[in-house]
């Protein structure tokens, strides 16, 4: 999804106070896995 | 690194309650990531892990100490064989702790997306995709920004997420060309 029609589609389903968010978090998938380590 | 979706630092590996940066009692400096698993794999993740310390020395202190966190028994078990693995191919035990994880708490605002809160024009264009600070540090676009700025990631990377990163034409110029000098064996 491109940018324009990402934003677009988001103008339509929700108020004027929200939020353009970037398509990457638009697209972010629900199910993921998390990793955690201490760098040093 | 592809399907990184959202990363954040904190404390972890201690039993103090509530810890913080300038009262982190036994605690490590810890970065967590979410990843897609469709994308990368907890053994993609732990290859870096690995490649980013030297695994043969023992830490000595426990803010900057080097520790492999387990979730489950499932990543108990991969990070296990990963070491095991190392440690056959490099002939000597590896000393980096593997740990179950316990608690991490989330590190104050102002350590979250570090490089990226130091870029002021980059800001302001987040600061207008988040108003609300939690979002801005659990944004994915954010991850990944902030991610190039520390020099991660190569130019064939971002060019190939550039258009979904939420930018102004003017501030993905900016950060490409960035990108294009840091890794400009890549370009």
């Amino acid at each position: 999804m491109n940018l324009r029609r990402a934003r677009a589609a988001q103008s339509e389903s929700t108020s004027d106070s929200a939020r353009l968010l970037p398509p990457i978090d638009l697209a972010a998938p629900a199910q993921f896995e998390t990793a955690t380590f201490a760098m040093g | 690194m592809d399907g990184v979706i959202r990363t954040r630092v904190g404390y972890a590996g201690g039993e103090k309650l509530n810890p913080t940066y300038h009262d982190l009692g036994d605690h490590s400096e810890t970065l967590q990531v979410d990843f897609d698993p469709g994308r990368t794999s907890f053994e993609e993740l732990l290859d870096l892990f690995w490649r980013a310390h030297d695994p043969t020395h023992a830490s000595l202190w426990t803010q900057y100490k080097t520790v492999l966190f387990f979730a489950d028994p499932q990543q108990e078990r991969v990070a296990m064989a990963s070491r095991d693995r190392l440690e056959a191919a490099l002939g000597r035990p590896v000393r980096t702790e593997i740990r179950p994880l316990g608690t991490f708490y989330q590190a104050e605002d102002y350590h979250q997306k570090y490089r990226l809160r130091h870029v002021k024009e980059l800001m302001t264009e987040f600061r207008a995709m988040y108003p609300a600070e939690a979002d801005f540090i659990r944004s994915t676009s954010a991850a990944r920004v902030n991610g190039y700025l520390d020099g991660r990631g190569t130019l064939p990377q971002l060019e190939r997420e550039l258009d979904s990163l939420g930018l102004s034409v003017g501030s993905a110029a900016g950060l490409r060309q960035y990108v294009a000098k840091r890794n400009w064996w890549t370009a």
